[in-house]
């Protein structure tokens, strides 16, 4: 069994695998355990799939700070979770041995920093010849970062616009229409005129009350 | 006329549209070009058809931009943190410049300051765009700076250190950074008159710091470019 160790301001990273023996230097090519101390009040353990999801969750929640943007990050297989809490973040790290309990577990800014650096060591270090890869970083959408304007500052714009319209619309019913288009009284009188005959015209002018009753004898005479 | 690009001389040159369809009435000859193609030697191991490296200077083929207007201020603020942080943070930036680029040539400082005023913030800005190769030199200049100042960025965001003693720490390092803000930055940006506010400043300077921890190291290089192009992507 060959290790290799990682260790930044209290926090100690241990990984024990198999491997070869090159030199001075040891090469991990399965990785059997991994522990994590942090500031010697936390001890994790776990194996590769514990290392896997902690790459996969913490270094883009820590991406995420940077764009002081924080959110939830579960890993695929839900061993490892953490969130935002408090002022701090809220890490949980399923048990090693198959159990479904979590280690809950409390780390301010300067611990999860360490533990970050420690997991970039691990990914940049040759010496560990197992298949982990960093996730792939982008930048945010734009609806991703909401959250970085005030509410106030982003609808000021939308709500100024459509209030400015609203008040040069009222202000455009204030102004008087121009002589030259105002319609003369007399024209509208003839106008009415002409609609009152049309009217009369659309009406029926009388009852056809001979056909009437021609048809209520007929519908009568029928058996 | 019909414009056509000389790939010798980089140029556009005019041709008769006449001349294009009556190649043998015309008085102009197609095939002699104004630029005569050198003779090969064996030394030059060039093919002139085949893109170059030279080519990315060429301003026919403008490089996609790294990172936007928001990205570039950041950079430039991260750097004026760690000035703030590190007294002796500029020379420091400056001497691990010149060790990176001692195979490319000469560096100075005015050549730093110019890629850093394309920071729209600034007082004396300037508009040229820079090149990738200059964002990444300066992402990965910031990183380092982060790495080797991370024992004192650690102390600012552990929490389990002694109150009174942090927020101290916090206030001087707000002065300080204000300090640099009022010199460096234009008064009438609406950003940099919200910088004269104290809780407005001590909320960025937590930021930029936050920010420098977790992109320390080789590793954080990537997180910070990601996080210098947010907005970018629709």
């Amino acid at each position: 069994m060959h290790s290799i160790q990682y260790t930044l301001l209290g926090c100690r990273l241990h990984l024990l695998g198999q491997g070869a023996e090159d030199g001075d230097n040891s090469t991990i090519t399965e990785l059997k355990q991994l522990t994590l101390d942090l500031e010697d009040h936390v001890r994790l353990t776990g194996g590769q799939m514990h290392l896997e999801a902690l790459v996969q969750t913490l270094l883009p929640y820590a991406r995420h700070i940077i764009s002081g943007q924080t959110r939830e990050f579960t890993s695929a297989n839900g061993t490892v979770s953490i969130t935002p809490f408090h002022r701090g973040h809220r890490l949980r790290f399923q048990k090693d041995g198959g159990s479904r309990e979590k280690y809950d577990v409390q780390l301010d800014d300067g611990e999860l920093a360490n533990v970050v650096r420690c997991l970039d060591a691990v990914i940049h270090d040759p010496r560990l010849q197992v298949d982990i890869t960093a996730p792939p970083m982008q930048g945010l959408r734009e609806r991703e970062l909401r959250n970085r304007l005030p509410l106030r500052r982003r609808l000021a714009a939308p709500v100024g616009g459509l209030a400015l319209t609203m008040v040069l619309v009222g202000l455009g019913f204030l102004v008087p229409v121009p002589e030259r288009f105002r319609v003369p009284d007399s024209e509208e009188q003839e106008g009415d005129a002409a609609v009152e005959l049309m009217e009369e015209q659309s009406l029926p002018t009388e009852l056809d009350t001979e056909a009437i009753n021609r048809e209520e004898g007929a519908a009568a005479a029928d058996p | 006329m019909a414009p056509w690009l000389c790939r010798f001389c980089r140029r556009w040159h005019g041709v008769l549209i006449f001349a294009l369809l009556n190649p043998e009435r015309s008085p102009i000859n197609l095939t002699a070009h104004p630029h005569p193609e050198p003779a090969r030697t064996v030394a030059d191991d060039k093919d002139p058809i085949q893109p170059q490296q030279d080519d990315a200077d060429f301003p026919d083929k403008p490089e996609p931009r790294l990172i936007g207007r928001h990205g570039l201020q950041q950079l430039d603020l991260l750097m004026t943190t760690i000035e703030a942080l590190d007294f002796r943070g500029s020379e420091a930036m400056m001497a691990l410049l010149r060790q990176k680029n001692a195979a490319r040539g000469a560096m100075d400082q005015v050549e730093l300051w110019k890629w850093r005023t394309t920071n729209p913030l600034r007082r004396t800005m300037r508009r040229n765009r820079l090149k990738q190769a200059q964002v990444t030199t300066m992402v990965g200049l910031v990183c380092h700076m982060a790495a080797h100042l991370y024992p004192v960025l650690h102390q600012f965001i552990s929490v389990r250190e002694d109150q009174s003693l942090a927020e101290a720490r916090w206030a001087g390092l707000t002065r300080r950074l204000q300090d640099l803000v009022r010199q460096r930055m234009n008064p009438r940006r609406a950003a940099m008159q919200r910088f004269a506010d104290d809780e407005h400043a001590l909320a960025m300077t937590k930021q930029m710091v936050r920010a420098l921890a977790f992109s320390a190291g080789p590793g954080g290089e990537q997180r910070l470019l990601a996080s210098l192009q947010d907005g970018m992507r629709r």
